[in-house]
């Protein structure tokens, strides 16, 4: 082989040789530089220099990028810095210096205009880059780059939004008018399709009504096209199998399951979150309190886990801090009550006080961490689900109980009903009711047009379960019974969530 | 070595070049070498960020708040505030913030991008939109100007280092807009200027003189694109969709050559048939020139332009003779509408290119027609 001509590039101190071929191959700013004619471009016989001089430049950057340009540009498996990622432990200093030779990197990168390792990056953001990289693009305009954190930090929203930086990255310095980086992360996780999705202890075999291989899976996801349920690819963590009584509520496209007990021992405050766009799920900060039979309810980008067994205390989960904080309590505790956000506040219906029926409709206001009582009601109402849409509350099931003079008599109390409270005009209207099905133990979720509940009803005479799986439609007021319950189990949960699209198939 | 670097032969250049921002990073390598101000320790601090209770601003419903004290029930009272250590902690966590906002250099309001914790050397210093104006904007002023102004084939003594550096900064610090509008205003208003010259060039010479300085201006894009190349990747091809290339040689289209084309192509025409008027190969350059610049106008002369550009005609189709006849009134109409009507009879008659003279005749009745 014939020697290649060499370039002796010339940073502060020292030089670094560079086959002139690479250079002009990867480089746009050597390959610009050839072709500009300028001073540097001439050969040295015709007064040319005999070093390319750079500067500002970090040494460690450029010579990353050099022995990148050296080796001939992209390779197969190649990986930032010398650990790649290395789970969460890495100390923070490593991190610290990860990150720094990374923005000297991607300098020394965008000066030289090496594109394909530019375009190498894309690939490699990681939880611990992506902050970092992110800002370096928006230094150095590197819109793909840039892009590709984006998406990358929507996939892993509340990881990195309890990382310090992230503060540091994030909020005052963007101009007025800018959607913060919070606010578009936010955004970012509401997209996908709306999937309804059924968690529980499902049993196996021949009953179910789709061949399972294994173990039936205890996460399921429903198809609507083809009215089917399939298996997520994901089960639920081994902390939760045969969890009873936890608070579930969705933030930011997390699914949490938080609290509850387990038959064999007692309650736990272990909160864990599902990840639809990873389809994994993460053990997340344990609440202060063991609790269970309790409501969790997100509000304002934050969840309540209100109440619970003997428990009149609420706390307050920050996924930024990723910590739970007390906030003002239950005037009392409550049992067998529901509840649900509403227009950026939380509502308490129904149950029992420990001395009597809780006839009060509670509302707490998170900015002023106040609860109040917003209004009495004539009806007693215990065990039901609560949603909202706007300003109105749908209450799904529970046990009714009128008193007063003019009760409506011969009525089962536990039959499956809608009703709703605005919480401007303070109206209750009856909507809906469903005599045969019993309205206690269901779960339920908002999703598209409307309410889906799943039922467990238990006839009486013959002491025989059957599952009920239907739409109440908040639109045209009309039910909509679906045949495929998801299968038979215990513990079900119903949730609507957006998966990402990749997985309709 | 170094000393080759540093020695200029246009010292006013040189002093130009040896900005404010060279000498920095030189004596401020140590300095700024220490990494980013360390993040406030996790999770056992609340971060900077939490707002105390109360502190949101919720869009909350006039409504509801009135009623808070109209119904009977009591307002159920504030509950105690967080245990003091939460207080606590989360004060000790907005000194640690505060001092990490202090321990870095306050951005600047025109910078929307928070570059506090870049151990660049290159971006330590802020570039305001004053600094553009008064040293960055000159010292690239002044490099364009030498570039538009020199031969093709001149030794250039600019150091493409130091321009692309400074082009460079100014991309990282958000004046890519300012820089590119300042690009194009200054060669637009060079490129008036040349067309005025043009225009006082007395016949003889005009074709000589139109050559000159087409191949000046392509010759000066050879050395000002690459210059500008960041501005072009980051800014011109990602903001707007365009390419810096085509941007200038637009304006040469629109300042210069448009202006020009009607008095230049009769003397073309006629030079053409006159041996030695002028050079072969100026004619060469002025036709590839215009045909880079707009592939159209080879319709106002196709066999002309057919001599230097290879396979621009289709091959010549007897069945479609008089459709070629009709392109030639079309282009004779226009060309006489455009007030070179006397030229055009002038050059034309002595021509024999591809327009006989009945066509002419059909193009002067159009003419008229039409006026």
């Amino acid at each position: 082989m014939s020697a290649e001509e060499m370039v002796q590039i010339r940073l502060e101190d020292r030089c670094y040789p560079v086959s002139k071929r690479k250079l002009i191959e990867q480089s746009d700013y050597f390959r610009a530089l050839y072709r500009s004619g300028m001073r540097e471009a001439l050969s040295q016989e015709a007064g040319g220099p005999e070093v390319q001089q750079l500067r500002g430049l970090s040494a460690p950057g450029l010579r990353l990028v050099l022995d990148f340009i050296n080796a001939g540009g992209a390779r197969e498996g190649w990986l930032l810095g010398p650990r790649g990622e290395k789970g969460g432990g890495a100390a923070e200093d490593e991190e610290m210096d990860e990150v720094s030779l990374l923005s000297e990197l991607v300098e020394a990168a965008s000066f030289l205009q090496v594109t394909s390792l530019l375009q190498l990056l894309l690939s490699q953001v990681r939880l611990t880059n992506c902050l970092e990289l992110y800002r370096l693009a928006q230094v150095y305009g590197l819109p793909d780059l840039q892009e590709a954190c984006l998406r990358f930090m929507v996939i892993h929203f509340h990881e990195v939004l309890c990382k310090p930086q992230f503060h540091l990255l994030g909020s005052p310095a963007q101009a007025s008018g800018d959607v913060s980086l919070k606010q578009r992360l936010r955004e970012g996780r509401m997209t996908g399709t709306p999937v309804l999705v059924a968690l529980g202890d499902f049993l196996g075999g021949p009953l179910a009504p789709h061949p399972y291989q294994g173990e039936p899976p205890s996460m399921l996801r429903y198809e609507e096209m083809t009215e089917r349920w399939f298996p997520l690819a994901n089960n639920l963590p081994p902390d939760l199998v045969n969890v009873r009584g936890y608070g579930s509520a969705i933030l930011d496209n997390y699914l949490f399951i938080v609290g509850g007990y387990r038959i064999t021992s007692q309650e736990i405050s272990a909160a864990h979150s599902y990840n639809p766009s990873t389809n994994e799920w993460l053990q997340v900060a344990s609440m202060n309190q063991k609790r269970s039979n309790f409501k969790l309810v997100a509000v304002n980008s934050k969840l309540y886990a209100i109440g619970g067994q003997a428990v009149s205390n609420v706390e307050c989960y920050n996924p930024e801090q990723d910590a739970w904080n007390f906030v003002a309590p239950l005037p009392n505790p409550l049992a067998e009550f529901s509840a649900c956000e509403c227009k950026g506040k939380i509502y308490v219906i129904g149950g029992y006080t420990t001395r009597d029926r809780n006839m009060n409709i509670l509302q707490y206001c998170p900015s002023s961490d106040i609860w109040t009582l917003f209004e009495t009601c004539d009806v007693h109402i215990r065990k039901q689900q609560m949603v909202s849409v706007e300003e109105t509350i749908y209450i799904v099931g529970g046990c009714l109980h009128e008193l007063g003079p003019n009760r409506r008599s011969s009525q089962s109390e536990d039959m499956l009903t809608v009703q709703s409270y605005n919480t401007v005009t303070r109206q209750w209207l009856y909507l809906k009711e469903n005599t045969s099905k019993s309205g206690l133990n269901l779960t339920c979720a908002l999703h598209n047009d409307g309410i889906y509940i799943m039922s467990r009803d238990v006839t009486l005479s013959t002491s025989l379960e059957h599952r009920v799986f239907l739409k109440y439609n908040i639109f045209s007021d009309s039910w909509e019974a679906f045949r495929r319950f998801p299968a038979f189990g215990h513990n079900l949960l119903v949730s609507s969530l957006y998966l990402p699209n990749k997985a309709e198939t | 070595m170094e000393e080759s670097m540093e020695e200029e032969e246009g010292g006013s250049y040189e002093a130009m070049m040896d900005d404010q921002n060279h000498n920095n990073w030189e004596a401020a390598v140590d300095g700024f070498r220490q990494p980013p101000p360390p993040p406030p320790p996790p999770s056992s601090i609340p971060a900077p960020a939490r707002e105390p209770p109360g502190g949101q601003l919720l869009a909350v419903p006039a409504v509801s708040v009135d009623r808070k004290g109209h119904k009977e029930g009591l307002p159920m009272g504030p509950s105690p505030p967080p245990e003091a250590n939460g207080v606590i902690m989360m004060l000790k966590s907005c000194d640690a913030a505060a001092a990490v906002a202090k321990a870095v250099p306050a951005p600047t309001p025109s910078s929307t991008i928070n570059i506090n914790t870049s151990t660049s050397k290159f971006l330590m210093n802020v570039i305001t939109i004053e600094d553009y104006k008064s040293t960055y904007w000159p010292k690239l002023d002044g490099a364009i100007d030498q570039l538009l102004t020199q031969s093709p084939g001149d030794y250039i003594p600019i150091s493409y280092e130091q321009i692309y550096s400074c082009v460079y900064k100014c991309v990282c610090q958000q004046h890519s807009e300012q820089m590119y509008s300042d690009l194009i205003k200054k060669i637009t208003n060079h490129l008036e200027r040349v067309s005025k010259e043009l225009q006082a060039s007395p016949p003889d010479v005009y074709i000589e003189r139109f050559n000159v300085a087409l191949g000046q201006y392509m010759g000066a894009l050879q050395s000002i694109v690459p210059l500008f190349i960041y501005m072009n990747k980051f800014y011109i091809e990602t903001k707007l969709n365009r390419d810096l290339k085509d941007d200038l040689i637009k304006l040469f289209t629109e300042h210069v050559a448009e202006k020009h084309i009607y008095s230049l192509m009769p003397l073309l025409l006629e030079a053409q048939s006159t041996p030695f008027q002028v050079t072969p190969s100026t004619m060469a350059n002025i036709v590839k020139g215009l045909y880079t610049l707009r592939p159209e106008w080879v319709q106002m002369a196709p066999t002309l332009f057919s001599k230097f550009i290879p396979n621009i005609l289709p091959p010549a189709l007897e069945s479609e003779l008089s459709e070629y006849a009709a392109q030639d009134q079309k282009l004779q109409r226009e060309l006489v509408q455009n007030g070179f009507l006397r030229q055009v009879v002038f050059f034309l008659s002595r021509q024999n290119i591809s327009i006989s003279s009945g066509h002419f005749g059909a193009a002067g009745e159009g003419g008229q027609g039409s006026s």
